[in-house]
């Protein structure tokens, strides 16, 4: 056999969250615990199939890549159950979110790295790395620090496998088949020792794992099995160099990295910054204002120092370090880079309130329980806590047991006082100073007011509601924007500018679309009398001549050319068309799904109202998508 | 014959002092209405320099970029520093109306801040309209929960710190009722900055007190006896095929250029005659804006506006929105007529 394990005192922790997404939504919308969760994505052949499903609706048998309609089918039966779009992107910020409340762990944080090749193949991060290297003795030792971990992901609902390896590939491999195992038999987190302190029993651990723990394409996997290779053991007895040309560098590389033999870096989601302040309290406090306080002498020294380097602040982050439960963190993101005290703390401020609030309200309360909740504020609650935590993670808890927000405010309600406050810059550039003109300045061109208003605004209602349209080239309306927020440090500091756009249809489109299209229950079309003409003049109650859309025969051909008569849109509102102009064909978005076919018409009802309707030629229905 | 010839002189003199004297008490007469024109017009002018005192001293007129809705509002054109609102009920062209007003508002510099509270807003329709999107901020009402006050709190709280930054040159919005108190807010808020406020809001918000400087109504202007309103204030019901059997004329293909038939109406304005209302026509190609006909005040038959302005007169309406319109005219926001 040979040799496989190269010594380096690197340890890296990873924690993978099974069905991700699942776990992600039942977290933020509690009252999908324990429902059958359907989540979809869509296929351009297939239409919506299922890429994500709950434990429960697992059990029901739905599985991935199985249609829509067929999941429905099969939960129809049972209950109810709840069917969403699933959203890569509220994916994907969860997992950010959930790494920044990680780095009183560890300081270096990163997701897991996804190359170009499997993100088209839609796998997606669901597992986060942390350097753990030389921080066991803080903890205790390494297995303290898992179970810490796991407590604080368990207090925010999540439940995640973890394992303490020496590298990146290892610890992967080792959460994702090894962990969940482990911990149903031990109760414990699994960490591995150190590659020259392992013993048997941990090198059989590692040569039984399967071969899908080295992160390899499905293709391979698949030759793998039908070579009769299912586990590392039987891989490393094969010859690397037969191997390589077999199957490619690919497992070569995926070898290395998973031995250590090729270093495989953490890309850590925050780099340490240069421009941190941090004071400890002598007597911790719960008291606002005097951490306001606190807060605005260490903004003043960063500002000091970002003038003095000339530079301007764009992210700033506050943790407040209580002295029981979590950290209280928030940030601060700006629209324009700033080096000025007077402009950050007011929004500094603003923040605060809303991160102080329950502490303040619990200190007024004095530690009555609280209402509306499970647990209560005392030792006993407490006790309850860490008995639910020490219970085994495994899938039976997964289906059975999803945390819910509450634990999360029921630390906020455990933390009494804050004992430390860090103040740090997570992102600046470089500060551009702009003169000013002396005379006959527009006041409305100042930019420094509007940066200022647009802070105020996002900090206030939250940065997706400030938002920027960009014009996109779809042809489908709903596509032809993106709102793009506005205070977003990842950004372009500058707006691209937007292309003239063609003016010679100037109301072309309405002003108001209509999200989602209303549908038009019932659509009184012309019926054919002879060779499809329309007739000169109808009865309107005359069923035979005006009919019931769904009792008109399918006339596809003669619907679409024709304008339509009567838009109902509910029981009491009937529409009579008098002007109609279209149709205008849209055929489009083959690659998001089924392709899009609407003829589009704009139409003048009796009280002269200009409204934008169509008719979806695959199901021949009728939406109102917009009024001018 | 001297006599005769001496009494004939003497006519010619007392015609020619009757003359003279004519002609002095007709230039008298003038200088006299003249002086009280400028007596008026330098009245007129104190009155607006205390109503405005708050303002900007930003006195450019902003035009709504169509002459003939020029001429009907006094100096051709919106202060700076005012709320304009716009009733309608729905589909009848007043948010391109009133977002070419914001657009106009916008030529000098500034940014168009559209308060966008049910997420309907289509930004690619206001760019062909001449909107620029680089200068634009868009406030969503995600946030807004119907049963949530606080979210609607912060929304107006949005639209008010908006009216009130300097930089943005206009606020445009789509709103439903607003409370009097946060209508007041965005009156001073915008005196304050010299930013135009614009929101279009439905009809039923005639009835209610508003701060607004220039209030149009929007309608079809065909009165109906039976009217009703559903499905977010956008439609008007008819009789449909359900109630009756009348005779239906299937629609016609427009086939050529769409076109916008629709009645303005000027139901409060300082400073100029309300209840003038002009039919126009606009062009869904061009967007041009044509004049169908010019009605005369009083003259207006069809619309909402006109039913309002009639109750009002015999006293027909609720005591509490006539007391408060009537409180509104005594702190010199009311209706300038």
């Amino acid at each position: 056999m040979p040799e496989f394990r190269f010594s380096h005192s690197k340890r890296i922790l990873c924690l993978w969250f099974p069905n991700w997404p699942i776990q992600r939504l039942v977290v933020e919308q509690v009252e999908l615990r324990k429902q059958r969760i359907i989540l979809f994505r869509r296929d351009s052949r297939r239409g919506r199939v299922v890429s994500a499903a709950s434990p429960l609706a697992i059990k029901g048998g739905v599985c991935e890549g199985m249609p829509v309609s067929e999941a429905k089918s099969l939960l129809r039966g049972s209950g109810r159950f709840a069917i969403f779009e699933h959203d890569w992107e509220q994916d994907l910020t969860g997992l950010e979110t959930l790494s920044d409340s990680l780095e009183e762990f560890s300081p270096v944080v990163g997701l897991e790295t996804i190359d170009s090749k499997e993100f088209k193949r839609g796998r997606r991060p669901n597992s986060l790395f942390l350097e753990v290297t030389g921080l066991a003795h803080l903890f205790g030792d390494e297995s303290q620090l898992a179970r810490q971990l796991l407590l604080h992901c368990d207090g925010l609902g999540y439940l995640p496998r973890i394992a303490i390896a020496d590298t990146v590939g290892e610890a992967w491999g080792l959460a994702r088949y090894a962990a969940g195992h482990h911990f149903s038999e031990t109760r414990q987190p699994l960490v591995m020792p150190v590659a020259k302190e392992r013993d048997e029993i941990a090198d059989r651990l590692i040569r039984e794992l399967p071969v899908e723990a080295l992160r390899l394409d499905p293709v391979i996997i698949d030759t793998l099995f039908q070579l009769g290779i299912e586990n590392l053991g039987q891989l490393l007895r094969l010859s690397r160099d037969e191997l390589a040309m077999r199957l490619g560098d690919v497992i070569h590389r995926r070898l290395d990295q998973f031995s250590g033999k090729i270093e495989e870096p953490i890309v850590a989601r925050r780099k340490p910054t240069e421009f941190v302040a941090e004071q400890t309290l002598d007597y911790p406090t719960s008291h606002r204002e005097t951490i306001e306080v606190v807060v605005a002498r260490l903004v003043c020294r960063l500002c000091e120092r970002l003038r003095a380097s000339q530079q301007g602040a764009l992210e700033w982050w506050v943790r407040l370090k209580c002295q029981k439960g979590a950290a209280i963190e928030f940030r601060v993101n700006l629209f324009q880079p700033t080096a000025e005290t007077a402009q950050v703390m007011p929004l500094i401020s603003m923040q605060l309130e809303q991160a102080l609030a329950p502490v303040t309200r619990r200190s007024l309360k004095k530690k009555r329980p609280v209402k509306n909740f499970k647990f209560q504020v005392d030792a006993g609650s407490r006790k309850q806590s860490k008995e639910k935590a020490s219970q085994p993670i495994g899938e039976s808890r997964v289906e059975s047991d999803w945390r819910t927000r509450e634990s999360e405010v029921f630390h906020r309600y455990t933390t009494t006082s804050v004992q430390e406050v860090t103040v740090f810059v997570n992102s600046h550039v470089l500060l551009v100073q702009e003169q000013r003109q002396l005379f006959d300045e527009n006041p409305r061109l100042d930019r420094q007011a509007l940066s200022h208003l647009i802070n105020r605004l996002a900090n206030r209602v939250g940065p997706e509601n400030v938002v920027y349209p960009a014009l996109l080239s779809g042809a489908q309306p709903e596509y032809a924007y993106r709102l793009r927020p506005l205070v977003d440090p990842g950004r372009q500091r500058r707006r691209r500018k937007s292309k003239p756009v063609r003016q010679s249809h100037i109301q072309a489109r309405p002003l108001r679309l209509f999200r989602p299209p209303l549908p038009l229950r019932t659509m009184c079309v012309v019926k054919s009398e002879r060779n499809g003409r329309i007739p000169s003049q109808l009865k309107v109650g005359d069923e035979s001549k005006v009919g019931d859309e769904s009792k008109v025969g399918d006339e596809s051909k003669l619907r679409s050319e024709v304008p339509p008569i009567f838009l109902r849109v509910n029981d009491n509102v009937v529409l009579r068309v008098t002007d109609s102009w279209g149709p205008e064909r849209i055929e489009t978005g083959w690659w998001r799904g089924l392709t899009i076919c609407r003829d589009y018409w704009r139409i003048e009802i009796e009280t002269k109202q200009h409204f934008w309707v169509y008719r979806d030629l695959r199901s021949n229905a009728w939406f109102l998508h917009g009024e001018f | 014959m001297h006599c005769i010839a001496n009494r004939g002189k003497m006519n010619s003199w007392k015609s020619e002092v009757k003359r003279r004297r004519g002609a002095v008490e007709a230039r008298v007469e003038v200088e006299r209405q003249g002086a009280q024109l400028e007596v008026l017009s330098r009245l007129r002018e104190d009155i607006r320099k205390v109503e405005t005192a708050g303002r900007m001293g930003d006195v450019s007129r902003i035009s709504s970029g169509f002459p003939a809705i020029d001429r009907l509002l006094p100096e051709g054109g919106y202060l700076r520093g005012v709320l304009v609102q716009w009733l309608t009920g729905g589909g009848l062209g007043a948010d391109y109306l009133s977002l070419v007003l914001a657009r106009q508002a916008c030529q000098n510099g500034g940014a168009l801040v559209v308060a966008d509270p049910f997420d309907q807003f289509y930004p690619p329709a206001a760019a062909a309209i001449g909107i620029n999107l680089d200068h634009l901020v868009v406030l969503r009402g995600k946030h807004l929960d119907r049963a949530d006050s606080q979210g609607q709190a912060d929304f107006f709280w949005s639209i008010d710190q908006a009216l009130r930054c300097s930089g943005v040159a206009a606020v445009w919005g789509p709103l439903g009722k607003v409370d009097e108190r946060w209508f007041r807010r965005f009156q001073l808020s915008a005196e304050t900055s010299g930013c135009l406020g614009i929101f279009v809001q439905p009809l039923e918000v005639l009835r209610q007190p508003s701060w607004a400087e220039v209030q149009w109504v929007v309608s079809d202007g065909v009165r109906r006896a039976k009217g009703g309103r559903d499905h977010r204030g956008s439609f008007q019901q008819l009789d449909g095929p359900a109630h009756g059997s009348a005779d239906v004329q299937p629609p016609s293909s427009g086939g050529g250029r769409a076109r916008q038939k629709l009645r303005l109406q000027l139901t409060r304005c300082r400073g100029t005659q309300t209840g003038k209302s002009i039919d126009l026509l606009i062009d869904a190609i061009t967007g041009s804006v044509d004049v169908n006909r010019v009605q005369p005040v009083g003259k207006s038959r069809g619309g909402e506006a006109s039913v309002f302005f009639k109750q009002r007169e015999r006293g027909e309406l609720p005591v509490s929105s006539s007391s408060s319109l009537r409180a509104n005219e005594n702190l010199g926001s009311g209706t300038g007529a």
